[in-house]
């Protein structure tokens, strides 16, 4: 589960800017199709299938409240299928697209839940570091917050308990009470942190320029292989959107979908360029049971 | 019960209504039933309906259910062809007409500016819906008139209210939309030649009216709409 991982960070930054990217750019139905199918898939590979099951859990309804919303909204579209109660018109169109935005939705979040398992902090200052030292933290340090601070609150919350401040049997006012003091020692812990943090990497002279630093990634074969595959698929994902042939339009009428092997290419190419840390992780995986 | 009738007639609600004549009707002799025939007609026609091209039949349905009472009485049935002819004199009389049409021309002549995907749904006469005398209801305005034909005509039209002004903006009829043809392209109304200065739905409709929503494509000038032309400078 960790072969994608041990590739070179720029060879997983560029997958993942190529992914995300064309996720959001490319709206045809294959695309979003290709899209949505592979980050889940990648998803369930990293995460294991138990973690997609949760995460559609939210994602579902997430994706109906977006089409919903976007049907309520947009009334473009050429097939009227009902009136809504102000008296503007329901259209199969705008109904279609709210789901397609929906997917495209769902893939960007899946696309970054894999991100921020497969690009850990130390990568990101690995690759930025040098260009842009105080972005790069900066950066490296937002992605890290949230799930440093929920860790703290639980922490806070059960040093909280065996100090036999939060019993929790208490009613909804003690609780909110007792909540709240739990939130704002985080939030304090959270503000020093960061001055903390800001100060420690000061220390160690971090952004002077000469200074060099210790990393473990060296830049192999097998990573410039990754890196030209990349590379050679993104040109050709973005000569079909250049073309056209990836092109699609859903309002007022839903325009035809190629079948030429312009278009086909472009899918397919799309396609691989999606799988490849899929089909890395595979061949790893196969290559460690026949080692044993 | 007179109030119960204007009440459930503004609802549009004709089946409800339908039952009184019916409750009455064993009360009433052949001189009484008469008049409130008419009475129920004359409150029919000042209430708003809300589909009036496609309303000439439904109007007539409060009528058509008394004829099929009628048989229960034998006597009454030579009444029911005058009361049908006086409820159409009578319409004619107070019906509130006005022409209403719908046109591109504009779009049409600058075809070549309109988003690539709109251009198949330009008809080829420019014309949207074509020039047609409409019935209206007392009180309705240019908007209510556009919101009820497109409608009934099965086109596409949308619109933004705005409830802080009390108005709406027209933002796109037949799937063509302001923003389509050029930046400066937009729906705008004229009532007999003149392009009224605010919002649709502050303007109320009298019997004669000539309503023409036209699209530009430069702000109003290519339809003679800009405010210059309008005030004579």
């Amino acid at each position: 589960m960790n072969e994608f991982k041990a590739y070179h960070p720029m060879v997983n930054f560029a997958f993942f800017v190529c992914a995300i990217c064309f996720s959001v750019l490319l709206m045809h139905p294959a695309c979003l199709f290709v899209s949505l199918f592979s980050s889940l898939a990648y998803l369930a590979v990293l995460k294991g299938k138990k973690a997609l099951f949760t995460n559609l859990l939210y994602m579902l309804p997430l994706a109906f409240a977006t089409a919903l919303v976007n049907a309520a909204f947009n009334h473009e579209g050429a097939t009227i299928l009902a009136y809504l109660p102000g008296g503007n018109p329901l259209t199969l169109e705008s109904v279609v697209y709210g789901f397609c935005a929906a997917a495209m939705i769902l893939s960007v979040i899946c696309w970054f839940s894999c991100y921020n398992e497969v690009m850990t902090s130390d990568k990101f200052i690995y690759l930025f570091g040098r260009v842009s030292p105080a972005l790069a933290l900066i950066f490296s340090m937002t992605l890290r917050f949230v799930p440093r601070f929920a860790e703290k609150l639980s922490e806070v919350t059960i040093a909280r308990r065996s100090l036999g401040k939060d019993s929790g049997n208490q009613n909804v006012r003690e609780r909110i009470k007792s909540g709240l003091s739990s939130l704002s020692a985080t939030l304090s812990w959270a503000l020093e942190n960061s001055i903390e943090t800001a100060d420690s990497m000061k220390a160690r002279g971090y952004g002077i320029p000469g200074r060099t630093s210790f990393s473990i990634y060296s830049f192999e074969k097998k990573d410039k292989i990754a890196l030209a595959l990349i590379f050679a698929l993104s040109i050709c994902v973005i000569y079909g959107r250049i073309c056209g042939v990836l092109n699609f339009s859903y309002f007022p009428t839903f325009g035809a979908i190629r079948s030429d092997f312009a278009a086909v290419w472009s899918v397919f190419a799309y396609f691989l360029l999606c799988i490849v840390p899929i089909v890395i992780e595979l061949k790893g995986m196969r290559r460690w049971k026949k080692s044993k | 019960m007179a109030l119960v009738l204007v009440a459930s007639f503004q609802w549009g609600e004709n089946p409800i209504v339908m039952e009184e004549p019916q409750i009455s009707q064993p009360q009433m002799n052949e001189k009484n039933k008469e008049p409130m025939l008419t009475e129920i007609t004359k409150k029919e026609e000042k209430t708003p309906d809300t589909k009036s091209p496609a309303s000439g039949k439904e109007k007539e349905t409060p009528v058509a259910v008394v004829e099929e009472e009628q048989p229960k009485t034998q006597e009454e049935k030579p009444v029911l062809p005058e009361n049908n002819k006086k409820q159409e004199t009578m319409q004619a009389e107070k019906k509130l007409v006005c022409s209403f049409s719908v046109s591109c021309n504009t779009a049409l002549a600058n075809i070549d500016r309109l988003v690539p995907e709109k251009q198949p749904l330009i008809p080829s006469d420019g014309v949207l819906y074509k020039r047609e005398d409409v019935v209206f209801n007392e009180g309705d305005t240019v908007f209510d008139l556009l919101l009820r034909e497109m409608t009934a005509a099965g086109i596409h039209m949308e619109f933004a209210k705005t409830p802080m002004y009390g108005n709406v903006y027209i933002e796109g009829i037949g799937n063509l939309y302001e923003f389509d043809c050029g930046e400066l392209s937009g729906w705008m109304y004229r009532v007999n030649g003149a392009f009224p200065n605010f919002g649709c739905e502050g303007y109320k409709l009298e019997t004669g009216d000539e309503v023409e929503w036209v699209y530009t494509c430069n702000l109003g000038r290519d339809v003679g709409g800009d405010y210059a032309v309008q005030n004579g400078e």
